[in-house]
């Protein structure tokens, strides 16, 4: 999957996951920029992206996510896989 | 008494393990992770074991960011210091992710209890020293040991990942003893959150959160 389509997806995700469908994603974004995302919508955001992607995460892999680019890229990575 | 102050290494993971499930327990008997994830003590001892053994740098149980405090080769208090968000995740979220990641479906079965230990959470200051785990073990107490641990720790934590000039600590209220202990080692009251319900102290020793800091 590429990138571009991984972001539209991303897109609809966080504004359900986050109750705010007005929100933008973009590469730099991150915990700091969101308010309500916090542990639990964290952990819920990323068992979405475990299923709408069809992929599973290593925890390895979780912790080294600094904001949305790096999880793109890791999609990426993981579907291509 | 000559105390000699060090980073933690695997030999001290057993008094490592007890000093988080003690500090936890805030001179009670509620362990909150027992109660939230409906596990027993010995599960959570696992579980803080297998979190230590992945090494994730960044949240609190982490073996890499354990201090000991020692008297005659015997640990005598340790606490663990890291800087908030110093590679990007909050430790929060880290230890969550962590968490879930070993309790599975326990996790999942948890969420109401989680939502409801979150009402007293308290947001960690972004890049400032974080102090947790804070622990002395019995036959060391009432000798200032933990202050001059604390006191090791903020001066000799490495400059070059010091971003801020504040050390923090989060406690519940109810640990008075503890609260003494840090005010004596310049540490201020910065917030408090207290639970609008009872439910909380179901799952935790108090109802209210205090963070405190201190400038290094």
């Amino acid at each position: 999957m590429d990138s571009p389509e991984i972001s539209k997806n991303l897109q609809i995700l966080f504004a359900r996951i986050f109750n705010q469908p007005e929100i933008l994603i973009h590469r730099d974004l991150n915990a700091d920029m969101v308010p309500k995302w916090d542990s639990l919508t964290h952990l819920s955001m990323i068992a979405e992206v475990e299923s709408v992607f069809q992929i599973k995460f290593k925890l390895k892999e979780l912790v080294t996510l600094k904001n949305v680019g790096d999880l793109i890229d890791l999609i990426q990575i993981k579907t291509q896989s | 008494m000559n105390i000699h102050f060090r980073k933690a290494n695997t030999e001290d993971i057993p008094f490592i393990i007890n000093a988080i499930i003690e500090a936890e327990k805030s001179g009670t008997e509620v362990l909150s992770y027992s109660r939230i994830f409906n596990i027993t003590e010995l599960e959570v001892e696992q579980l803080i074991s297998n979190i230590l053994d992945e090494e994730l740098e960044g949240q609190e149980w982490c073996l890499a960011h354990f201090y000991i405090a020692e008297y005659a080769n015997k640990q005598a208090a340790c606490l663990s210091a890291w800087i908030e968000g110093l590679n990007g995740l909050g430790s929060g979220i880290l230890k969550a992710q962590a968490m879930s990641y070993f309790l599975g479906d326990k996790w999942q079965k948890s969420k109401s209890q989680l939502e409801s230990v979150a009402m007293v959470q308290i947001p960690r200051s972004h890049g400032a020293l974080q102090l947790e785990n804070i622990y002395t073990a019995p036959d060391f107490r009432g000798q200032g040991i933990i202050g001059q641990l604390i006191d090791f720790v903020v001066a000799n934590y490495p400059s070059d990942d010091i971003v801020s000039t504040y050390a923090e600590i989060h406690l519940m209220e109810n640990n008075e003893k503890a609260l003494h202990s840090y005010t004596k080692c310049g540490f201020l009251e910065d917030a408090k959150n207290t639970a609008a319900d009872d439910v909380v102290l179901t799952l935790l020793p108090s109802k209210t959160r205090i963070a405190l800091k201190r400038i290094m």
